[in-house]
């Protein structure tokens, strides 16, 4: 980082950044030697470099005085707004409600405690043991949600649904791509033609292997190909499951759980 | 905009003076694809469907992102995905604009092909259709058409043929 002391003038003392102590170890050696700000000089007994430094000048770095000098205790402070996040003052990790694994960080508090869980009797929730596979709905540039399956042109672009697999799940499975497959959740059943691709690789998830497919909601319901009869019925929000986090209310369907098997 | 509005450049095989020619000089448009900015959406597909006057047709999933393996006579801007593999073993898609090279000075409407096809019409910022008169010379191979963009098969003596290649053969697959 260039410091040009010359250039212009900054507040206070012509310093350009400020809490620059930092920018050094304990030992007063720059973290980074091509990006130095000021360095602790042991001959001259005195912080010296390109910038001014923003510390007491002749603090020997084994006197521990810490770079935040405008704190007591010397150091930074995370800052937080109270009432911000309904789950906290800081950003935490939960698992999906539906995940393959418990949460590494703390298993006992695997998912989020606030999330909006609803009490129908489609609001049913898979194991990992039985449902195996992690499931993302997405959309494509082709279509616009479900509207667009109504416009030949669209239509045409997108004619069928397709589910995104991995090579090894389809290998696993004997499907092979354009094969008619079901996606089965705990709440509903969708019916698609298999996309065997290699883009989607397994994961090593907490020392699992872990499949992930990819689902485009835009079919399934009312459509050109659709009211033919020429695509199932089934839209992909039957497999969703419809719990929100408590925040943003987003429905969590980037991460659920499905099994799928040839139809 | 209907096919009778663009602009007749050359029809080759004709002695006289070309009908329709300078008509719609007034316009002249060029195309830039800069294929780093290519998301796939495929919105050029139907626009070149749409300008030159062709509507739907029915196609079918076949395990890729790709509306159809191949240009068509009725459909002449393609986007081709392929799956690549970076360096890190990671993977992404490129994709290829495939699609009717031929604008004002189509090569196969000024050599060879010219003499043993009856007739081919030049439209401006379109394809090249070629229109045949005799099916002897449909034996024809279009072995100078640039980019392989279009391409007459051999052996189309055969009834196999279907009508529309018979009017109009564009296809991205080489002669064989």
């Amino acid at each position: 980082m260039g410091v040009f002391p010359n250039w212009a003038w900054s507040w206070p003392a012509n310093r350009r950044v400020l809490y620059n102590r930092a920018s050094c170890d304990p030992a007063g050696k720059p973290w980074d030697a091509d990006r130095e700000q000021i360095r602790w000089n042991d001959a001259a007994g005195k912080w010296v470099g390109n910038d001014v430094p923003d510390f007491k000048p002749d603090s020997h770095p084994k006197d521990h005085m810490g770079p935040f000098i405008m704190n007591p205790e010397g150091i930074g402070r995370l800052f937080a707004p109270i009432g911000v996040l309904a789950d906290g003052p800081f950003p935490e990790h939960y698992e999906p409600i539906e995940s393959p694994i418990k949460n590494p960080l703390h298993p006992e508090q695997s998912t989020n405690p606030l999330v909006k869980k609803f009490t129908s009797p489609f609001d049913k929730f898979g194991t990992p043991e039985e449902y195996s596979i992690v499931c993302t709905t997405y959309r494509l540039t082709e279509q616009y949600h479900y509207w667009t399956k109504n416009n030949p042109m669209n239509v045409q672009l997108i004619p069928e649904p397709f589910v995104e697999i991995p090579v090894e799940l389809a290998d696993e499975k004997g499907i092979r791509g354009t094969d008619k497959i079901k996606v089965i959740s705990a709440r509903g059943t969708y019916i698609a033609k298999a996309f065997v691709t290699r883009r989607l690789k397994p994961m090593i998830i907490d020392g699992k292997k872990v499949y992930q497919i990819g689902l485009p909601i835009h079919q399934g319901f009312r459509g050109i190909d659709e009211d033919e009869g020429r695509n199932a019925r089934t839209p992909a929000n039957l497999l969703t499951p419809a719990v929100t986090d408590p925040n943003a209310h987003t429905p969590e369907s980037k991460g659920f759980l499905v099994k799928i098997e040839k139809a | 905009m209907s096919q009778a509005s663009t602009e007749i450049v050359r029809i080759s095989g004709h002695a006289g003076a070309v009908a329709g020619a300078g008509l719609n000089r007034e316009y002249q448009v060029c195309k830039l694809v800069d294929t780093t900015t290519c998301i796939g959406c495929k919105a050029c597909e139907v626009a070149c469907l749409e300008w030159n006057g062709y509507t739907f047709s029915e196609t079918s999933f076949h395990n890729s992102y790709q509306t159809m393996p191949e240009t068509a006579w009725n459909y002449w801007n393609l986007i081709k995905f392929n799956e690549h593999e970076r360096e890190d073993g990671s993977m992404m898609l490129l994709m290829r604009k495939d699609q009717c090279m031929h604008c004002e000075a189509p090569r196969m409407a000024s050599s060879i092909f010219r003499r043993r096809i009856a007739s081919v019409v030049a439209i401006a910022l379109q394809a090249v259709r070629s229109i045949f008169q005799n099916s002897a010379r449909r034996r024809a191979r279009f072995s100078n058409a640039p980019f392989a963009m279009i391409a007459y098969r051999s052996g189309l003596n055969r009834p196999a043929l279907r009508p529309a290649r018979r009017a109009a053969c564009i296809s991205a697959r080489r002669p064989t």
